[in-house]
Parts: C-alpha cells; structure tokens; sequence
C-alpha cells in the first residue's frame, strides 16, 4: 500500500521535469545567461549578506539560502527567491544593523531574481495548480442533505470536524477521510432516508399546554397542567401535570399577576430555581416539532427601560441538550406575544428547559448602578420573562406522506411494475444526489441492489431505501467528481455540470438547484452572460448565506469565537449573547457589502456598523432596538468601523486575560496584508506574564523586548506596531482609554493609559487606529490582493500557488478598476480560467 | 465524584476473561487455526496512550534521582499509590520529528511529516494501530479513539493520536453519548432476523459503492486517486466492522448502566473539564472491562489548547500561553498545577483499572499505558522535541519492570549528563509491542528495545 502510494508522485516528478526541460530548451540563451549572472554576482551578494544567518549554520525564519541555485523550477524554489525579492526591495533585509546592499548590487539581484520568476512563471501555466477531489465537508454535507432530500434534519451534526488547509476548510487535498467517518456517514444516510421515506399512517399530531396558574395558594411551585390533544382540553391528572411543569421557587412571588410566571435571569448551569420545565417529556415520534411560549418583559419597575445596560429579558429554550431558540422578548406587558420554533426532535424521552438566559452577575448591575443593591429585593434592576403559558406541538406534517416522500416516490404511471418504477426512482435521485447526468450502468447497479433488497423486505419502501443509501454513501455523492485533466494537456475545460457545481458549492455550500442543472443541460452555463447572471440571482438567494458565514466565518475567524471566552471577572460584560452578537455583526456587515454591493474598502474603514441592540449597547450607541442586525451610521465618537473596530476580530485575537498586540498584528499581516511572518523560531520564549496585583507594566513595555533581540526583531518590527494601534480595544473589543487590571467595567485608578500609537518599518507613523485605517487604505493594494487571494482560495478549495498570481493580479486589477464592488469581484473570479478548468 | 457502576454479571463474567465463545473470522483472524485458539484461551493484552498538550513544567515533573530507589517528583505524588505501577522515562525523544506543535501528529508515529517531496504533509502509521491490528482480532472494536477535540484535526494540528497504516488520520470521538452507544448500546434491531437483514443491507451498500468507486476511478488523475483511495480504505474498514457485527451478532453488547457516568457532559465546556475528562477515562476503562476492544488513544486536549482551568486551579491564566512561560517560576508553578489536574484524572483511571482483576492479576497488569507530549517547553518556554514527558504504566503482569525513573542523556537539564545517549522513542514503542505478544521486526526509528524495562 505504502509502496503504491509514492508511485504516482515518482511520475509527477517526472512530468515536471520533462516540461522544465522543453522551457530551457525554448529560451537557451537568456536562460544561459542568468545562469551565468547567477555565479557571477548573486551567490557571491548572497554569501556575503545572507547566508551569515540564512546558511548551514543558521537558519533564521527557517530559510536557508546557501542551498538555493539557479533553477527556480526546483521544489518550492520559486517562492523563496520571490520572498527573498520582496524582503530585500522592501528594505527589511539585510538588517538595518547589517551592511546593506549598494543600490546596484539591489537592482542586480532584484531583477535577476524577477526574470527567473517570470520564466516560473510561463512554464508553470501548463502545470498549475489542479483541484484535488473534494469531500463536501461537514456544512456542504448539511446543506446538500437540506436541499437534495427537504428534511428539517441536523444532518451531519455527528460527523467529525473538517480538517483546514490554507485557511479554510473546503480544501480537497486536506480533507481526509478515516473509517470512523465512512461509519458516520453510512448510519448518517439511513437515518436520513429513514425519515424521508414514510410508510404507514401519519403519526398522531398531540398538542401540550402547560399553563402558569396555580390550582391554590398551597401548590407553592407547582403548576397546573392542562392537556390539550388536539385542542380537546384533557387532564393529565396530578401526577403528570406536575412533572410535566414544575419549577422549584418559580418565579418573584411579588410579581406574580394574571397567570404569569416571571422569571428571573438565570445562567445555563442553573436546572432548577426559575426554570420552566417539562420533565420526562416524551416526543412519540421522531419529527418535527414546534414549541411555543407567551410571554412578555418587563422590569420589576415597569416595562424595559429605552436605555439600559442589560435590555430585555433573553427567553432560552433547550430540548435533549439543544437549544432550540434563543430570542430577545420585548413584548411589552399589554401585549404579550407568542414566540415558537419549529425543530426536529428524535423520539426520545427528555427535559424541555424555558429559561430567562442572561449571563451577568448581581455584582456588575451594582457596579454599574454603583449602589450595593440586594438581588432578593423584588426592585432590584434586572429584566423578568413573563411566560403566560407554553406548550409542544407535533409531530407536524405539511402532508402525508411528507414532501420527502412523494419528492424521491413519485408519481408514476409505472408505480405498479416495481422494477420499472425502481429504474426511475433510482434514476431522478442519482442524477440529484450525483450532481450530473447519471449512465446507464450506474442504474443497473443501483437496481441490481434494488432486486437483491426486495428479496428480503416487505414492502417496495423498505427496499428501496437500500440503493438510496448507497447513493448518499457513494463517492460520486460524498465528493465533488471532477474527471481529471490528462497530465501531459494541462488544465481542462470542465463540462457544465462540474461547472454547476463549483459555483453552486462556491455560492451556497450546496448542491445545484433545478435552474443550474437546466442550464447545464442545455450546455449554455459556460457563456459568460448566463454566468454572470447566475452569480446575480445566486447571491440574491438566501441560500449565499452559506458563502458569507464560510468565507467570513474563516477569513475573519468569526468561528473561532468561543474556543478563547474572555475571562468572566476581567470582562464583566462578555456573556453567550454578546459572543453570537460579535459573530452576527462579522456575518452582518460582510452581507451588507455583498447584497448592496458596497467597496470592499469598507472592510478597512467604515462610515456604518451592522448591529444588533446587544452589540449596540456594548458599543455604547444609543437608539438600536430588537435582536436582529441592521446598518447603523457611525459617528466619530463610537469609534467603530471596519473589521480592526469589530468586537468579533478583537475577542478572537486576544488570549482572554488580556490583549494579545502580537496575535493582532499578525492577524492583520494575515488577513488584511497578505503577508503572513513566518511561525517564530521553535525555541523562542515567551514575555514572561503580568504577575497579579503589583505588576503594572503597561503590554508595550514588556513588548519592547521582541524588538531589541536580534531574533526577534526583524518580524516583531512589523508585527507589534499594527497590534499596538488596537490597544483601545480590550480582550473583549470593548473601547477603553485606560489599561484595566482588575475589571473592564471599573479599572483601578493607577492603571495606565493606553497608548496605541506605534511606527511601521517604513517610518510611517500613528497616534491611533483611525491613523493606522488611513495608512492601510494608502496602501490599499495590499489588502485588495490579499482579499482576492482568500476569496480565490475559497472558490477553488485549494491553495494558491506560484502560477496563481497572474490570476490574482488580474482579480485585483479590474476589482480596483470596478471601484471595489465586492460582487464585481465574485463574478470576475467565476470568470477564471482557474475557476473553469480542472 | 463518587460514581458507581453496575456490571451486569453476565459482563462481569466476560470482563474476567472467563470463556463466552468468542466469534473469529477467517478475515480477522489471518492465523493458523491453532493459534487462533490459543489467541482465543490467552487472557487479554492490552495498550492505552493518553496526550497531553503543550508540555509540562519540568522542573517539577522530572525526578531528581534516577534508578527504582527514587522519590517521586512534585508533579507525579498524586501518582502516589501507582509508584510501583508506572515509570518516568526522561531524556527521550523522537530523532526527526518538527519541533513545536507538530509534536501531537507525530507522538505515536515518530513521522518526519515534510519528508516526502511534494507533500507538504505525510504521517505514517500510529504505534496503537500496529497494536490494533492483532490485539483487535478478537473484539468487537479493533481500537477506540478519543479526543476532547474530536475528529482528525489538521495537518500539524492533530485532533487524533491515531493514523492509519496509509498515514490517515483517525477520526476521534469526542462525544461521550456517542462513544458509548457505539460500545454498548444494542441497535434497535435486535430481533435475529432484523440484524440479519440489516447487515446484508449494509454489505450490499458498501458493494455497490465499491462498484461506483471504481468507475469513478477510471476517470481520475493521480492527486484524485489518492483520495479514492484514502475513501476505498475506509469503505474496506467499515465493511470489516459488519463482518465484525455479523460474527458479533450473537453475542450481546455488554450491559453497564449509565448511573453515574455523565454522558451530558460537553466537550467544549472548559468549566466542566474534569467531569468531561473523567467521563473519558471512564469509557476508556469500561471498554476494557468488558472487552469491547484492547487498544485505545486519548487526546486529553489538542496542542496549543489555549483555556483557562479557573474552577479547578483558581488562576485565569491560558494554558498554552504558560507554555512560553519564558523560564519565570511563578509561571511554571502554574503549568505544574495543570499537569497535576490532568494526571489527577489519569490517578482516577489507574485507579478504576486496577480495582478490576482478571485470572489474579489487575486489568491495570495486562494493559500497557503511555501518557505524555510530543511537546517539550524546555527551561525557557521555547517548543522543543526532545526530552519529552513521559510516563509508561502497567503491565506488570505482562513482564514489565516498573516503578523506576529511567533516565537518559538530555539536551537542558544538568542532573543527567553523565547519563546513556537516549535511545529513540520508537524502542519504548518495540518494547511494547514485545510484550504486547505483537510480532514486529521495528517500528519507525526504532534500533532495538529498552532491556530496562522488562524484568530479568
């Protein structure tokens, strides 16, 4: 198997070879020369400059240049003689402290490595980068199943994570596949078709209230129950009433009025004391479900103040461990509403929990009231959820049998000859689930498997469902098949369906929809109009959705939320709302720039925010209502805008007791510049830790070490500057003026001012991060390559590489020419020869 | 954290090696027929290894004397009551392994994972699954992989110990509701005639992706063959384990109740750390009482794991960030914290294994341990891979020699210079598969085995 493995690389190894050669015979004589320059001049400047730390004794940044030769078609050689040019023109290299090149010797080793890149360049068009076989990965998998079946059904959610390679977790060559997987998937697709196709009588649809009125002044903490099957009122009797509704304590007794339970705010370890509960709730069917609770908010004074610190009350369901909504309730007490979710639930026997979530502590009300207030006392200021009643509905179909159903089982007029019928079944669902025209043979194996099944079940249903998880199990469905490109002919046109599908996994995450595989079919996808104006009504869906909470959840990090929680006694204010509210604002204000098709400037700086009133009271601007996310003008005093201001970015780039200058720096090296530093040396310490209490150097003191060891040094340069320009933000992105030790919401007076001014190599300086936005949108080139660069990555799912450049220049060039219209952007990369071309 | 369980009798029995048939297939099973029976009369052998990430603090976890007359580092006293059950190996190291991170992919491999050109990445197999491959004939899991992560992770960024013999990473589990129902929940089908028929459903799925997979592959390059292939070897695996299931089939999953065991307990949860971990180590230990398999990997935590332990150990501190602890002592003092916190959960394994005997010896006696990190944090918080913490438990009945520090030559610690040059990682694994009855010329580096630990 090993031996089988390293076959194929052998013969790439030769391929390359063989057209590296055809070029040198192509271009003899300038390709002698260099050869020549390079011995003559180049390694003799590279001896004398680099290889000091850069050769056999040292390798700093892990290059080594005594090693490289003339041929830049070696192994990675290419990339190294153009980060070698990109260095040296940017004047980082040699150091500063170092004797420096003349301008000549400059100019010499510049142009000379530019010619040889240029060579790379032309060679490597035939052998450029190929889109290996890719694995939907976890999100493409759920969305497929969403669309290709039409069943309200987690699918997927038991399957491991996805590997990431270049930032991003569609790349085909990282996303491995082990046993366990293929396990997951195999019981992943019965479970689906299990409930796609039904048989039998439509499960009876049960309806449970449970109201708030008591049954007298004795049942302290019981509820009284009532049964509606169907809307017919039916006492469960006592014992089943209660479990069924029972909260210990329940809510204020003061506050109690008209059949209300009011609920104090609780965190999500709390399962008792103000928690509405249906314990031992048994769902008789696997299916959908819908809860619903009225209710309405309120402070114990009155209704929710306009302005508050801590808003309306947060109504938080949870069902077998899941929650099924989460929802500001800001009906007021005159017109309480209902508020439902619709959800999927597997026949289980478990606890429905209603909960008032809302993740602060008595202490941050009284330090931000200032007052030591009591929070037994029925004043003290925090918001009550006033539930009126709840209850759970299901199972719900919109039809019998189900639209799933009747979707893969149509109706036919050969429905009486099974084995006909199964041909077409098999047929329209391979032709779905394959993303592409399905042949003959294929069928006959399905209907072989078909035959075999019939065998041995009942009824036609249970047969059938055999070749169907086959389908979802087989390869053709699981990755997206692109027929490969001949070696020797280079990249190939892909036919329309494989067009189909990478735009549709580019725009949606998903499969095709019934207009792609149309035009496809017709063959007219590829004509550059019809492209564009898919690309219109696609992202016109609600379905491009997946591309913003993808690309942006990853580019901008907008997952990684959660996996570092800002510490609870640091940053008072930091809770499960704020963090989906830091997220929602990244997804937000990308969709923004994508539906209005706005300058991806605004990425940089931003005149706007989109906001929802959490992140707006965070954000300390007034006059934002409701959960949802919204544009919201900015003004100078919010200071906000742009990614480097977003609450989302800050968070993720600091380790959770504090800011993190250098992971900022580097995020924005990353992610905005396209110029990543390379990982620190393996055995480079860390500054040591702010000890607690005494200590109060400010972060940029202790920094200052990076920046005067020589290791350090050369990145730490042009890290640190762009980290500093953040500190105004803290760990939780929340605006600060002054350094906090003990709490964000109450620093100690001796903390020290934050200072976020900084100098970048080049000698440009900032007071502040509105100085530092105007040096990057000066240097806006960069951050539009490298948005191009991710966006492309993405598109392709794999990673760029040194002949992809042209392509990129080309994204930039006419993005800019565009006036930096995100959508103009997109089309242009469809547009691609990458993009088209296996 | 007082937890009970209740073993039915019937697994009791089974989990005491105590003869219910058990099913062997010619496809598991590749050995003469008496072997086989002997494989199938020989009480179980076992292996665990358990990664920690980051590192640790050295200067509290290495022991200042060598030899089986030591005293327990600060670090190791909560591995009091095992001293005689576990020994500290330091000085060790893989010989050509990334430093840094990387060292959670390479723990049980000993891989150089940018060796091969053109790859950015290659692994090679796990030591565990060269285990897996004869101790996983006679169960019904060939091996069991967690990981508080949970799936393969990435490249450099494992979130499995485990890989494949292609070099695939095995996806682990970090559901313990999930774990557990795949060990011991019985499917729905429990009717004969119902498992039957599902098992010849599932057999005939898995033919006719094989039959699509070969189409496909006629119309794919090499790069897309790789993956092909990657996915034929899992679909060949899965269908392995319903040959496993059929063999199975007669023989019930084993009973253990749930009372106690918090299979709620979320992964991700940093303030639930200690129930998640425990829970962990429980299925680890119940999969070995009752036989479910004999080979086991869990990932406590995936490198650069970057939480608090506040609840547990009162400071707010990140855990990776202590790892450049840049030689400050107060720093240090807390990474020594959390690795007592993990080794705490680890005690609580130790313990659960030897409280189970099996033909006189403890389960802990037939089942050889390795904990440790492919990471070392070095005197001045840099990502070192050498001298790696390491730990090595159990076996005693197996012809292990334990209960000594094991110390060899070692790059930043002044005590052991005088010492013996470090053998390479790989022997500690040969000597385990030696005593493990698993029959290998070498594996990876290795040059021999380490004599020490086998008794004389």
């Amino acid at each position: 198997m090993r031996q089988n493995a390293t076959m194929p690389l052998v013969m790439l190894a030769v391929v390359v070879v063989a057209s590296a050669l055809s070029l040198h015979a192509a271009e003899p004589a300038a390709e002698a020369s260099d050869a020549a320059t390079f011995e003559r001049t180049i390694r003799p400047l590279l001896t004398a400059h680099c290889t000091g730390c850069h050769g056999a004794k040292k390798q700093e940044a892990g290059l080594r240049v005594d090693q490289l030769g003339d041929d830049m078609l070696a192994e990675k050689s290419a990339a190294r003689w153009h980060e070698i040019m990109d260095r040296v023109n940017l004047g980082e290299m040699p150091p500063k402290d170092r004797p420096q090149l003349s301008r000549a010797q400059l100019t010499q080793l510049t142009e000379w490595i530019h010619r040889g890149l240029k060579r790379v360049e032309a060679a490597s068009q035939t052998a450029s980068g190929e889109v290996v076989l890719r694995r939907l990965n976890r999100a493409e998998y759920a969305n497929t199943i969403r669309d290709l079946i039409g069943i309200n059904y987690p699918a997927g959610k038991n399957l491991p994570e996805d590997p990431a390679a270049f930032g991003f977790d569609n790349v085909g060559s990282a996303l491995s596949l082990s046993p366990l997987q293929m396990e997951k998937y195999l019981r992943e697709a019965r479970r689906i078709i299990d409930l796609a196709i039904v048989t039998g009588e439509q499960p009876t649809r049960e309806l449970l209230r449970v109201e708030a009125e008591r049954r007298g002044p004795e049942d302290r903490g019981y509820y009284y129950a009532k049964d509606l099957r169907l809307g017919k009122p039916n006492d469960l009797g006592d014992e089943r009433g209660r479990k069924l509704a029972w909260t210990l304590g329940g809510g204020r007794e003061e506050l109690k009025t008209e059949g209300f339970e009011h609920l104090a705010p609780v965190d999500k370890t709390e399962f008792r004391t103000n928690v509405l509960r249906a314990i031992d709730f048994t769902y008789p069917h696997a299916g959908e479900y819908i809860v619903r609770v009225r209710a309405y908010g309120h402070y114990p004074a009155g209704p929710i103040p306009d302005h508050t610190h801590f808003g309306p009350p947060r109504l938080n369901i949870t069902s077998d461990g899941v929650r099924l909504l989460a929802s500001d309730v800001d009906a007021p007490r005159e017109a309480p509403r209902v508020y439902e979710t619709r959800f999927h639930s597997e026949a289980v026997r478990t606890t429905v929990f209603i909960r008032n979530r809302y993740d602060y502590s008595p202490n941050w009300i009284n330090e931000v009231v200032g007052e030591n207030l009591n929070f037994r006392q029925p004043d003290f200021p925090q918001p009550y959820l006033a539930v009126d009643w709840y209850e759970i509905d299901g199972p719900i179909y919109d039809a019998w049998p189900p639209a799933s159903h009747a979707r893969i089982l149509f109706p036919s007029p050969h429905r009486d000859d099974e084995e006909v019928y199964a041909r077409e079944v098999l047929q329209a669902f391979a032709r779905r689930a394959y993303r592409r025209p399905v042949e003959a043979e294929e069928i006959d194996r399905l209907v072989a498997g078909f035959r075999r099944s019939r065998t041995v079940c009942d009824s036609f249903e249970q047969a059938i469902k055999t070749p169907l998880v086959a389908i979802l199990c087989s390869p053709d469905f699981l990755f997206l098949s692109e027929s490969s490109r001949d070696a020797e002919d280079g990249p190939r046109p892909m036919n329309d369906h494989e067009l189909a599908s990478r735009l549709s996994y580019f725009l949606w995450s998903s499969m095709p929809d019934e207009e792609l595989f149309g035009l496809a079919e017709k063959g007219v996808l590829r004509d550059e109009r019809v492209l564009s104006e898919q690309v219109t009504r696609m992202l016109a869906d609600a379905k491009s959705r997946a591309l913003v909470e993808n690309f942006v959840g990853q580019w901008l990090g907008a997952r990684q939320l959660g996996q570092v929680v800002p510490d609870e006694k640091l940053y008072r204010r930091y809770d499960e709302h704020l963090e989906e509210s830091m997220a929602g604002e990244m997804y937000g204000f990308f969709a923004e720039l994508l539906h209005n098709d706005l300058s991806v400037l605004n990425l940089l700086d931003s005149d706007f925010a989109v906001l929802n009133a959490r992140l707006a009271r965070f954000y300390n601007i007034d006059g934002v209502r409701g959960d949802h996310f919204r544009r919201v003008e900015l003004a100078a005093e919010h200071h906000r805008g742009g990614v480097l201001a977003q609450a989302g970015m800050l968070t993720v780039t600091s380790n959770g007791t504090r800011t993190s200058p250098v992971q900022r720096g580097v995020w924005i090296l990353e992610n905005l510049l396209g110029d990543p530093p390379p990982p620190p040396p393996p055995n480079a310490g860390e500054i040591p830790p702010k000890v607690d209490g005494a200590d109060r150097t400010t972060l940029r003191e202790r920094l200052a070490i990076h920046r005067t060891a020589s290791a350090c040094a050369a990145c730490h340069a042009k890290i640190d500057p762009l980290g500093f320009a953040l500190e105004n933000y803290d760990a939780s992105g929340f605006y600060r003026t002054q350094e906090s030790s003990r709490s964000q919401i109450n620093p100690h007076p001796r903390d020290p001012a934050v200072d976020a001014s900084g100098r970048l190599p080049d000698g440009r300086e900032f007071e502040n991060v509105e100085q530092l936005k105007q040096i990057l949108l000066e240097d806006k080139q960069k951050f539009l390559t490298c948005l191009c660069e991710k966006l492309l990555t993405y598109a392709l799912g794999r990673g760029l590489e040194y002949s992809d450049r042209a392509t990129v220049e080309q994204l930039r060039e006419s993005l800019e020419g565009d006036g930096d219209h995100l959508r103009g952007l997109i089309t242009n990369i469809v547009q691609t020869r990458a993009f088209q071309t296996k | 954290m007082n937890k009970s369980w209740h073993l039915s009798r019937r697994t009791f029995l089974r989990g005491a090696g105590v003869a219910i048939g058990l099913p062997l297939l010619e496809a598991m099973a590749p050995l003469g027929r008496r072997a086989r029976a002997a494989e199938a009369n020989s009480p179980p052998r076992r292996m665990a290894c358990f990664y920690v990430p980051n590192g640790v603090a050295n200067v509290e976890w290495i022991p200042a004397a060598d030899g089986d007359d030591y005293d327990l580092s600060p670090t190791h006293q909560v591995l009091k009551p095992f001293q005689d059950d576990f020994s500290v190996i330091s000085g060790i190291c893989h010989q050509n392994v990334e430093p840094g991170h990387a060292g959670g992919d390479t723990f049980l491999t000993a891989a150089n994972l940018g060796a091969t050109p053109g790859f950015d990445y290659k692994n090679t197999i796990s030591v565990d699954q060269v285990a897996a491959e004869v101790l996983g004939r006679a169960t019904r899991f060939p091996s069991l992989e967690l990981s508080r992560k949970g799936g393969a992770g990435a490249a450099r960024k494992t979130n499995t110990m485990s890989f494949s013999r292609e070099g695939v990473p095995l996806a682990a589990e970090n559901n313990p509701r999930l774990v557990f129902e795949r060990l011991f929940q019985e499917s729905n089908a429990t009717a004969r005639d119902e498992a039957q028929r599902r098992i010849a459903q599932e057999r005939s799925i898995l033919d006719m992706v094989q039959q699509s997979a070969k189409s496909l592959e006629r119309r794919l390059g090499r790069g897309d063959q790789r993956k092909l292939d990657e996915y034929l070897t899992a679909v060949r695996a899965v269908e392995k384990q319903v040959d496993r299931s059929e063999a199975w089939m007669n023989v019930p999953k084993p009973h253990v109740d749930t009372e106690g065991l918090n299979l709620e307990v979320e992964s991700g949860s940093h303030n639930d750390l200690r129930d998640y971990l425990r829970t962990m180590f429980d299925l680890m230990f119940l999969a070995f009482q009752t036989d479910a398999t004999r080979v086991g990997t869990f990932q406590l935590d995936c490198e650069v794991a970057n939480h608090p332990f506040t609840p547990f150990l009162g400071f707010n501190d990140a855990y990776h960030g202590l790892s450049h602890h840049g030689g400050d002592p107060e720093t240090l003092k807390k990474l020594a914290q959390i690795d007592r916190f993990h080794l705490e959960q680890f005690a609580h394994f130790l313990t659960r294994m030897k409280g189970v005997g099996e033909d006189g010896d403890s389960l802990l006696d037939r089942t050889l341990i390795v904990y440790g990190s492919g990471m070392n944090n070095g005197a001045t918080g840099g990502h070192y891979a050498t001298n790696l913490p390491l730990l090595f438990a159990g076996g005693r009945a197996l012809g292990v020699q334990q209960g000594q520090h094991l110390a060899f030559r070692q790059a930043d610690h002044e005590n052991f210079n005088d010492r013996p040059a470090a053998p390479p990682l790989s022997n500690l694994f040969t000597t385990m598969l030696e005593h493990l009855d698993v029959p290998v010329d070498s594996f990876a580096e290795s040059t021999g085995r380490i004599s020490e630990l086998s008794k004389l």
